[in-house]
């Protein structure tokens, strides 16, 4: 994809540096998967990169195929139901389809870390939140058990858990929802990894507090020089934290480009859509319209563009699947038609 | 505040313990009972739409279960259309519950899986009514109608509908038996972003032509501002600020609303990177250990050592709301969204002036 190439960073941190190589490149993405005998498709040809130091945006409907192409970076679906194929799939340097079981597991929670909405499931719950920590320093850095103890406090109090010390011999139900939040967050980056997957990692929190881990989030990106993949189906959520957005429908990334020119002028009429369903706290009076009609699933046999039932721009050239075309340089749609979109 | 019709649904001082030692038709409770909610007061005019806001443990969802009566309430009153809801038989109260009806935020677990949506929508008819299996019939068709589905849905099962339709299947539901109030309980956060709007759409539709009253329960403020009329901003079991809601999301008196609004994202990266951050320090505290004095005390950039120890009460600010602050005036005083004690970049009064302006 040729989004890429296009810096998206903010102009007063656009230095002049050698472009550094993708954390991760994505080409031709396809993910099936078997449910009762019958085959679905829940990625259907997806490319993307991200550099090292950027923070990307996932967003779509469920359904869409988000979190299965986030799983699918690091192998975490079920080999026995899914078929994953690609062009290409690497993640820090690592073939991913290709890679021994050995690699995909220094992979994971190595030089990709991975935090999920919900972190009661994500952390071991009999075992102390100091611990969990300790093991990722362990087995990642070859840290002695002494130091990577003294590490594992410091990263719970950079977290922002008060008392560090003492509460890193406490069991993941002894913590809040926010603070098993920021526990996971530190057990994710507690390899130094290159790349952050966050799904939905606010979702289940209440505004104050996901306000904070957000903040939390943006400082470890910059401490860490992480890239993030972010999945979200909060568009607000992206607006704040992401540098570019990849918008999926239907099993397709029907929009990229950076947050700015996505959300200030949208080249697909799923996002345009998406943003005038959404009232806003600064618009207030401000006019909304849903998006007529549901999403397609993977099971659904699509010819053309999937939005065509939904969308009001639809017209007979549509029946022919759009490829992924510039709008601007660096901002691209999935649309025959995204010079109508408004 | 708007003075458009009698309340339809007052809450005076209402009170309600939680945990051991709670039982219905008692109004002792036992020592290690929890005051969920702590003398919360509130009006609902016929035909408006009031907004409850608060976050988690804030106490919202009991308040719910004891104005619908689901759980006992110790102290205060519940009173609908004129009749103090806790002194009715369980007699009268059945046929009360048939004006009062609620819509609950999952609707995968709020439908009964293996009954057909006919089914679904007939018993409230057949439970309460006496008309004919055939006008029944009717009246389910009319339901589906009326919500944007279509008769054939009669035949599915929920498993066959997606989240938005089932959504639609509960609110149809709620709307059998035409009641007067119906409780909305965040009836869009489970649903997709592109189907919310949809279901807030209709609810419009059916407030309009039904002339029905709704309490909404919801996180999301700024689709408050839009739905509801007037406000309820709950923290720890008390209401800390109450008021027309276009004036309280503006022009906040709580510095716990305001904290909430500059919480919540706005879909715009511009105005993200242009906005001031207010620090919200900490966590909501346990309702087991509520701090002392205002219960927002530690948590708040306002306070002073007055605050730790008495609780004010809520007053009329100088925005003309109800807060619970012994500072509402300097707080509502404050540029939206502006507060320069906490923000690290100099404030930009002029782009923060526009972005909670009224167009």
């Amino acid at each position: 994809m040729s989004g890429a190439e296009t810096s998206v960073r903010p102009a007063s941190t656009a230095l002049p540096e050698p472009a550094p190589d993708p954390v991760v490149e994505v080409a031709d993405l396809e993910v099936d998967f078997a449910v009762r005998g019958a085959i679905g498709h829940a990625v259907r040809g997806v490319s993307f990169q991200i550099r090292s130091g950027e923070a990307v945006g996932l967003v779509g409907e469920s359904g869409s195929g988000k979190t299965v192409t986030a799983l699918s970076l690091l192998r975490l679906l079920p080999d026995r139901t899914t078929r994953v194929r690609a062009r290409s799939l690497r993640v820090a340097g690592v073939d991913v389809l290709g890679a021994s079981a050995a690699s995909l597991a220094r992979l994971r929670g190595g030089a990709a870390g991975v935090v999920f909405q919900d972190p009661l499931r994500a952390l071991t719950p009999t075992r102390r939140v100091g611990s969990q920590i300790v093991e990722v320093i362990e087995r990642h850095s070859g840290r002695s058990r002494t130091q990577a103890r003294l590490e594992a406090v410091e990263l719970l109090s950079r977290v922002g858990i008060p008392d560090a010390r003492n509460r890193a011999r406490d069991y993941p139900h002894q913590f809040s929802g926010g603070q098993r939040q920021r526990i996971l967050l530190a057990t994710a980056v507690a390899s130094h990894p290159r790349l952050l997957i966050a799904d939905e990692p606010t979702t289940a929190l209440d505004v104050t507090t996901q306000s904070q881990i957000l903040d939390l989030l943006l400082d470890l990106q910059q401490d860490l020089k992480m890239a993030v993949l972010l999945i979200s189906h909060d568009l607000g959520v992206i607006a704040r934290v992401c540098d570019r957005v990849l918008v999926m429908y239907g099993g397709r990334l029907v929009e990229t480009g950076s947050t700015s020119d996505v959300f200030r002028a949208p080249g697909h009429p799923y996002t345009a859509g998406l943003l005038r369903s959404i009232p806003r706290l600064d618009r207030p009076g401000a006019v909304t319209s849903a998006i007529p009609g549901e999403a397609v699933d993977g099971f659904t046999q699509v010819v053309g563009c999937a939005f065509v039932p939904r969308c009001s721009l639809a017209a007979p050239v549509c029946t022919e699947c759009p490829e992924l075309e510039d709008v601007t340089p660096g901002h691209q749609a999935a649309c025959w038609r995204s010079e109508l979109v408004t | 505040m708007t003075d458009s019709g009698r309340p339809i649904l007052s809450v005076q001082d209402l009170v309600v313990y939680r945990g051991k030692g709670v039982h219905q038709g008692n109004s002792t409770v036992g020592k290690d009972a929890l005051r969920v909610v702590e003398g919360v007061s509130f009006e609902a005019a016929a035909g408006e739409t009031l907004g409850i806001v608060g976050e988690s443990g804030c106490g919202k969802t009991t308040l719910v279960h004891a104005v619908l009566r689901l759980i006992p309430y110790q102290s205060g009153q519940v009173i609908f259309e004129d009749v103090d809801l806790g002194g009715v038989s369980e007699r009268k109260l059945r046929s009360l519950r048939r004006d009062l009806q609620v819509v609950f935020q999952d609707p995968y677990s709020s439908l009964h899986p293996r009954k057909l949506i006919g089914k679904i929508l007939s018993e409230p008819l057949e439970l309460h009514t006496d008309l004919s299996a055939k006008a029944r019939e009717r009246a389910v068709i009319s339901l589906l109608n009326d919500v944007g589905l279509g008769a054939s849905f009669a035949q599915r099962f929920p498993r066959e509908c997606s989240g938005g339709q089932r959504q639609r299947v509960a609110i149809a539901r709620a709307l059998a038996l035409r009641p007067k109030l119906v409780i909305l309980d965040e009836p869009v956060s489970a649903l997709d972003v592109s189907i919310r709007a949809q279901i807030i759409e209709l609810l419009a539709q059916l407030q309009r032509d039904r002339g029905l009253t709704y309490l909404f329960i919801s996180h999301d403020l700024a689709l408050m501002r839009s739905f509801c009329q007037r406000l309820a901003v709950m923290y720890l079991g008390r209401v800390v600020e109450y008021g027309p809601s276009d004036v309280i999301l503006h022009r906040p008196s709580h510095p716990y609303t305001r904290s909430l609004l500059a919480s919540m994202p706005i879909p715009d990266p511009e105005v993200e990177r242009r906005r001031n951050r207010i620090e919200v320090r900490g966590e909501i505290p346990s309702i087991r250990t509520p701090p002392s004095g205002c219960t927002f005390h530690p948590r708040c950039n306002y306070a002073v050592d007055r605050c730790q120890v008495s609780e004010p009460m809520l007053e009329v600010s100088d925005a003309g709301v109800l807060s619970r602050c012994f500072f509402s005036s300097e707080v509502a005083a404050q540029p939206p969204l502006d507060d320069a004690r906490s923000s690290d970049a100099p404030p930009e009064p002029v782009v923060e002036e526009h972005l909670f302006e009224r167009s």
